[in-house]
């Protein structure tokens, strides 16, 4: 089963999306902030990284950084999940080294198929 | 050039008598020789009362001294000049006023002796004349500065309008993304549970998708909110109600949230129960407070709401434990889209404190608050128990 860690603040955005990838068929890790999902990803080793960047104590800048600077989370694939549109800040998050961005409010077409192709594309290396 | 020259000693008489300069000619030991009618006038004494005198008997007592000292220093090295370029020169009258003056010197030698000539000017109404110039000019200068300043304020005032702007857009743009989500998401969910069994999971997110489009209402009532007030066309409308019941009511209302966060209120009442004022509007005022109050605790915090009603004055006061106010930003509190820099994480439009701020106003009320960073907030509300 394809483990997922998903970081995100917003208790409803949370769940519905947690509901989505499990219908879906994988199995959720759940951080309601960056401090316990940066924790959480060290602990877990998820296949792949889901994450939103405004979020109280550690936000999902910081959540990059540390895991990126971590040995064993760094090769995990990254995808922000934010409601900042702005080109600067997603050209910022691909540059810090996330493999792709989900812009809110997304679909649930759009959530999975990103998944599924960041998984894909870490496959092939 | 042809050389001026006069036939008699008359000719220079003339120009000593109607010269419209005073003229006073001294000898090398200080003595008044010769003084024209224009310098006994300019001094108030008459020929006789000076000749003879020593010069510094038209000079202020304080300065006598040192014109001796002058004086003596010129004959040794006589020289057509001015007096004391660059230094105000005061001369005194025989009634003892003393005016400011311009002097320039000359020297002649006469039978072997060293005589020097002083031309004395009153430069009374010119001095005034520099002093009102001078005043005037620095009053412009004023008058500059504080014109460039209050351009700059205007300046800052504009550029602070456009950040607002951006900052709003910004803002609007975010906080309306967040409820979307939940309502795009929950809609996409609907659309997989089709099966008769999911009929519970079906009615959860449509409560989801109707907690979300109030959210998104209530976002969008404090714009118009705010609209209005600034506007000033709110209009009260009074009724009696119960003061506890309403309380239950917004706690009611606010238990979706307060679960989700699973914090918990402690409310206490003392004095009255019964108040006249506009329910919708003391309403808005309690949810703003209470939200914010949860916004900023962490989950499983409490909230203390402390209601004090007696005959005259309603006080509330809504303390939380939360993250606090920074102090150096504490003045901004009252601002429009103003937040703190500890609240950039957590989403908020900035403008529901203005908006509980503003109605406090428009009840005569008063609204203060006490924050410590990392220990919490407490937020108090006074207004008139019977709104007239």
């Amino acid at each position: 089963m394809i483990n997922v860690l998903l970081i995100e603040d917003h208790p409803d955005i949370r769940e519905n999306t947690t509901e989505i990838l499990e219908l879906a068929g994988y199995n959720v890790y759940v951080a309601q902030n960056g401090i316990v999902g940066i924790n959480m990803a060290k602990e877990k080793l998820p296949d792949i990284i889901l994450c939103d960047i405004l979020m109280p104590e550690a936000d999902g800048w910081e959540v990059i950084k540390q895991l990126k600077a971590n040995e064993a989370t760094a090769e995990i694939p990254f995808v922000f999940i934010t409601a900042s549109v702005e080109k600067k800040e997603i050209l910022a998050g691909l540059e810090m080294g996330a493999d792709s961005y989900i812009p809110k409010p997304f679909e649930l077409k759009e959530l999975l198929d990103t998944v599924e192709a960041c998984l894909l594309k870490n496959k092939t290396f | 050039m042809k050389e001026i020259t006069f036939e008699s000693e008359a000719g220079f008489r003339a120009l000593f008598e109607y010269a419209t300069i005073a003229i006073l000619v001294v000898s090398k030991d200080g003595h008044i020789e010769l003084i024209n009618p224009c310098a006994e006038k300019l001094f108030g004494y008459s020929n006789a009362e000076l000749i003879a005198q020593p010069l510094e008997i038209l000079i202020p007592v304080n300065l006598r001294q040192k014109h001796v000292h002058h004086r003596e220093g010129y004959f040794i090295k006589p020289k057509a000049r001015p007096m004391g370029p660059g230094i105000d020169l005061l001369a005194q009258k025989k009634d003892g006023h003393v005016f400011p003056v311009e002097i320039s010197l000359g020297y002649y030698q006469l039978k072997g002796e060293m005589l020097a000539v002083a031309f004395v000017t009153d430069i009374t109404e010119r001095k005034a004349m520099e002093g009102e110039l001078k005043e005037a000019n620095e009053e412009l200068e004023k008058k500059v500065i504080q014109r460039t300043l209050e351009l700059t304020e205007a300046l800052e005032r504009e550029i602070e309008l456009n950040e607002m702007k951006s900052r709003f857009v910004s803002m609007a743009s975010h906080e309306f993304r967040t409820p979307l989500s939940a309502v795009l998401s929950s809609v996409s969910l609907i659309e997989s549970y089709k099966a008769q069994e999911h009929e519970e999971k079906r009615t959860k997110h449509i409560e989801r998708i109707k907690s979300s489009v109030r959210n998104l209402t209530d976002i969008l009532n404090n714009f118009l909110s705010l609209d209005k007030l600034e506007q000033g066309k709110i209009e009260v409308e009074n009724m009696i109600f119960d003061f506890n019941e309403f309380i239950e009511e917004i706690m009611d209302e606010m238990d979706g949230m307060l679960k989700k966060k699973k914090q918990k209120i402690n409310y206490s009442h003392n004095g009255q129960i019964e108040i006249m004022q506009d329910k919708k509007i003391l309403r808005n005022i309690m949810f703003n407070l209470l939200s914010n109050a949860m916004k900023y605790s962490a989950d499983e915090k409490e909230i203390d709401i402390t209601v004090g009603l007696n005959k005259d004055r309603l006080s509330i006061a809504v303390k939380d434990y939360g993250i606090g106010i920074p102090e150096e930003e504490q003045k901004n509190m009252f601002k429009n889209f103003f937040r703190a820099h500890n609240t950039i994480n957590i989403q908020g439009t900035g403008l529901g404190l203005i908006i509980v701020k503003k109605y406090v106003d428009l009840f005569n009320g008063t609204i203060t608050f006490e924050s410590k960073q990392g220990i919490g907030t407490t937020f108090t509300v006074e207004i008139p128990r019977n709104s007239k």
